[in-house]
């Protein structure tokens, strides 16, 4: 197990005790009466609430959707301010400055005034688009110009054209970067999901609002659980792709 | 397939802000099947001169032919497949496996599989790559493995002509050796038509036919074969790069087929003592050395023998040859057998054991000179 990996597990484990104590504290400090009628989770909302399977179905659905189609357009159009990038150098820190601009936007006030010109779901899936902007377009290019200088020269030398290169060599070199940026993108898009809630959207974070204009902890602890396993979901599968993608990269044996 | 000649006709190159040109109007004839090696101080061109061949960089002025034909009349890319290229940092394709490396332009040619597969085997055997490598990935390689990989992969089209931009500047001294042994071993099978720069002079030497001394400015010094160069450099830049030990190196270079051999202190076995004692004074030695039908046989001290007998060597028992040298020795094994030796002669048989001469100091001086 690498250093990076055991401080990534320990800062999670801290998070889940820090969690635990606030949680155990909030409810110790509520009158007997609170405890019963409104404790941190009550389980039958989940098994034996008929409507909950259906709802809670409907709502992953609507996080997944506001998750990634965002992230697919962003991929197309990072795609194509990188290939500008790359092909005009000078691009590159208006495109970085832009969509740093963008990221910067707060992404409550970002929906409010989107909803005003668009449908909800229109305006929604704007602001998460231009959110993934800046991380997937770095990475693809950050992920490009890691490409090693010999391997190109290599490759025009041997007579590939411009584009057999990008596609033989700078694409598949590129890929654990660039599908990295994805993995970052489409995690951060799952949090902020949640803000569209103020839209009448927020997928699963809806419960999580709900919880708190209700004073239901249940519901707040149903959609904060869920869309933390969402996100980690995800992240196991992108990281999954990653890993099958490049074969290459983890085969070191000394010679 | 054989090497192809290049010629450089006024081949010039000027970098925008740059004061001087990189490369000064040069013109330079690449002989077919040969390696010439492009040298000299770094800011003299040489990997700028190399990279024009295969069009990385494109003369300001003057023409490039390979074999008789303008390298701007093909496209680049049709050019580029039809020479082979090697560089330093050997820029295998870390996410190909050794076979799809070596198989990079049989692929862009469009050969099939099958074709691409046979090729990539006979020439993981000409480099010396096992085939259990070839699915490995490069960075599972050794360096030394890594840059026969890149010569395997610029021969994988069989190309005419091979450039190599300091093929052995990444590996450490005891891997380079090897590689450019294997290198000129690699050569006498494929006679390719190869330029090759590198910093390294003793490099050049061992490795050119023709060596192009280079200097700032891409100003053509010298051109000349290694030994040459090293009898008589041209002019005092030459001298100097070449370094103070020319004629050490030249007998590294040089090799006993080229003296003129000594008749030696060598008789037939059935020689009179006479013919004994006038050999080995005209020798100015102490013994004698014996063939029989023209082979050495071995050597005796003449106080041995009873030079009033008939045939004194007929009797004796001979004592073998250590002092002995192939006509392929290199002069400086032949300078250290007589330095060692009982006496500073050594005799030169052939493979057969055919007596051929003998070797001394003075037979090493005079062939340097001339």
């Amino acid at each position: 197990m690498t250093a990076r990996r055991k401080a990534t597990y320990a800062v999670v484990l801290v998070a889940l005790a820090a969690f635990g104590i606030w949680a155990a504290n909030r409810v110790s400090g509520l009158s007997e009466d609170t405890q019963a009628t409104n404790p941190l989770f009550r389980w039958e909302y989940l098994f034996t609430r008929e409507r909950t399977p259906g709802e809670l179905w409907g709502k992953t659905r609507q996080h997944l959707e506001l998750t990634v189609v965002p992230v697919l357009i962003g991929i197309v159009l990072s795609s194509l301010l990188s290939a500008l990038i790359l092909r005009f150098g000078w691009l590159r820190s208006v495109v970085f400055t832009f969509a740093g601009v963008l990221y910067t936007i707060p992404s409550i006030a970002l929906f409010a005034v989107l909803v005003t010109y668009y449908s909800n779901e229109t305006a929604a899936i704007t602001a998460l688009t231009s959110y993934t902007l800046l991380i997937l377009t770095r990475n693809f290019v950050a992920g490009i110009d890691a490409v090693p200088r010999a391997a190109l020269d290599a490759a025009d030398g041997l007579g590939m054209s411009r584009f057999q290169r990008l596609r033989k060599v700078e694409i598949p070199l590129a890929l654990p970067v660039i599908l990295t940026g994805i993995r970052i993108a489409t995690v951060t898009v799952v949090g902020l999901v949640g803000i569209s809630a103020v839209i009448q959207l927020g997928g699963l974070a809806i419960y999580i609002f709900d919880g708190f204009n209700r004073d239901y902890t249940t519901l707040m602890v149903l959609g904060t659980v869920a869309t933390i396993l969402l996100a980690v979901v995800l992240d196991i599968v992108l990281r999954g792709i990653e890993w099958l993608a490049t074969p290459w990269a983890r085969r070191r044996v000394a010679p | 397939m054989t090497g192809t000649a290049i010629e450089l006709r006024g081949v010039t190159k000027s970098f925008a802000g740059a004061d001087h040109p990189a490369v000064a109007p040069l013109d330079l004839t690449v002989n077919a099947g040969e390696i010439t090696v492009l040298i000299g101080p770094s800011g003299c061109g040489k990997t700028t001169t190399l990279r024009m061949i295969n069009r990385l960089v494109n003369p300001t002025d003057g023409v490039i032919t390979i074999d008789g034909t303008d390298i701007r009349q093909r496209s680049l890319t049709d050019l580029r497949r039809a020479i082979g290229y090697v560089i330093q940092q050997i820029g295998l394709f870390p996410h190909r496996t050794i076979a799809q490396n070596i198989a990079t332009v049989p692929k862009l040619l469009g050969w099939d599989r099958a074709r691409t597969n046979t090729r990539v085997g006979e020439l993981a055997e000409l480099v010396g790559i096992d085939a259990s490598m070839l699915k490995r990935y490069p960075s599972e390689l050794s360096g030394g493995q890594q840059q026969r990989v890149g010569v395997a992969r610029a021969l994988a089209a069989d190309p005419p002509v091979l450039l190599m931009d300091e093929p052995f500047g990444a590996v450490d001294p005891i891997v380079r050796a090897h590689l450019q042994d294997e290198l000129l071993a690699l050569q006498a099978r494929v006679h390719k038509t190869i330029v090759l720069v590198t910093h390294d002079i003793d490099e050049a030497i061992l490795l050119g036919d023709r060596v192009v001394v280079l200097n700032v400015g891409g100003i053509l010094e010298q051109v000349a074969a290694p030994d040459d160069l090293l009898a008589s450099p041209a002019n005092g830049f030459v001298a100097s790069f070449v370094g103070n030990e020319r004629g050490i190196k030249r007998l590294s270079l040089a090799r006993v087929e080229r003296l003129a051999l000594d008749a030696g202190p060598v008789v037939d076995r059935l020689a009179s003592g006479a013919d004994i004692k006038a050999a080995a004074d005209a020798a100015g030695v102490d013994w004698v050395g014996a063939t029989e039908s023209g082979r050495l046989a071995g050597w005796v001290p003449v106080e041995d023998l009873r030079l009033d007998a008939a045939a004194p060597l007929t009797g004796t028992e001979l004592r073998p040859v250590v002092a002995q040298l192939r006509p392929s020795s290199s002069l400086r094994a032949a300078l250290e057998v007589i330095l060692t030796a009982r006496s500073s002669t050594a005799l030169v048989a052939d493979e057969d054991g055919t007596y051929l001469g003998s070797v001394t100091l003075e037979t090493i001086r005079s062939g340097l000179a001339s």
